[in-house]
C-alpha cells in the first residue's frame, strides 16, 4: 500500500512537472515542495543565511530554466534539484574564493570516528577536525552527504550521478585515508 | 611544512526553524526572472507584425486620403477656370 501511495505520489510530481515544462506557474507546488529542502542543504554548506536564500533562488530558477531536459527516470525529482544545488554551491566558492563552510553537529563526528574504526576521545577530536579542515571539496561532499545529513549510498548516486555502489566504494576510500591521518 | 585550511569548521550551529526557513521564500523573485530571461524578443513577438501590420494599412489610408484630396482640389480648380 505504502508502494502504491509512493508510486501516485510519483505520478503526480511527474504531471506537475510536465505542465510546468509549457506554463511557469505550475511551477508553485514544486518550488513550495522542494523549497525547505534545498534552502537547508545549501545553507548546511555556507556560513551566510543571505547567501544560502540568494543560492536556493539560483536553484529554482535554474531548475525552471532547464526542466525541458529534465526527464523522469523514476527517481524523485529532488535529486537533480540537490545535484544544481551541488552545482551552485562549489561555482558560489569557486567565485569568492571562500574558505568552504563546513556545519556539524558533536555526535557526527564521533560517527566519523566509529565508522572508520576509531575510538573516540578528545586526541581523535582533534585530528578528525584538522582532516576536516583540509579534506578536497569532492570527499568533503561525499562525508557531508554520508554522516552530516545521514543520506543513503542510493541517494548520494543519484544526486552525483554515479552508481549506488560507486558512491559507497568512494565514500569508504575517503574513510581510508581519514582513518590513516587519525592513527 | 603548513597547508593552507580548505575548509571552516562551525560544530552545533543553531538549526533554523521550519517558519525562519519558509521567510526566505521569493518564488515571485524566480518567476520574474525567469520570465525576462525567457522573453521572446520584440521582432519575433506576433503583435509585432500586428502593429506592423496595422500601421501599414493606416499609412496606406492617409496616402491615398491625401491622394484623393489633391485631385478634387485639381478637379475644383480647373472647373473655376
Amino acid at each position: 500500500m505504502a508502494m502504491f501511495n509512493k508510486y501516485r505520489e510519483v505520478k503526480s510530481e511527474k504531471e506537475l512537472i510536465n505542465l510546468a515544462k509549457k506554463n511557469s506557474k505550475y511551477f508553485e507546488p514544486i518550488y513550495k515542495k522542494y523549497h525547505e529542502q534545498i534552502f537547508r542543504f545549501v545553507y548546511q554548506r555556507l556560513n551566510n543565511e543571505d547567501d544560502a536564500a540568494d543560492i536556493t533562488s539560483q536553484v529554482f530558477l535554474k531548475a525552471l530554466l532547464n526542466l525541458e531536459k529534465y526527464e523522469f527516470r523514476g527517481f524523485p525529482f529532488s535529486s537533480w534539484l540537490y545535484r544544481i544545488a551541488l552545482n551552485e554551491v562549489n561555482q558560489h566558492y569557486r567565485k569568492t574564493k571562500n574558505k568552504r563552510s563546513v556545519n556539524l553537529e558533536e555526535e557526527h563526528l564521533k560517527d566519523i570516528a566509529e565508522e572508520s574504526g576509531n575510538t573516540f576521545n578528545q586526541e581523535k577530536r582533534e585530528k578528525l577536525l584538522t582532516t576536516l579542515t583540509n579534506l578536497e571539496e569532492q570527499k568533503l561532499i561525499l562525508i557531508e552527504m554520508r554522516f552530516f545529513e545521514k543520506r543513503s549510498f542510493k541517494e548520494i548516486g543519484r544526486v552525483l550521478n554515479i552508481t549506488e555502489n560507486n558512491a559507497k566504494v568512494r565514500t569508504y576510500r575517503v574513510l581510508e585515508e581519514m582513518k590513516k591521518i587519525m592513527l | 611544512m603548513s597547508t593552507k585550511e580548505k575548509n571552516s569548521i562551525n560544530i552545533n550551529r543553531k538549526k533554523l526553524s521550519a517558519a525562519q526557513v519558509k521567510q526566505k521564500e521569493n518564488l515571485d523573485s524566480v518567476l520574474s526572472k525567469h520570465k525576462m530571461l525567457t522573453k521572446r524578443p520584440v521582432y519575433k513577438q506576433k503583435k509585432f507584425y500586428f502593429l506592423v501590420f496595422l500601421l501599414l494599412i493606416l499609412t496606406l489610408l492617409i496616402y491615398y486620403a491625401d491622394k484623393e484630396e489633391a485631385e478634387n482640389n485639381t478637379q475644383t480648380t480647373a472647373q473655376e477656370h
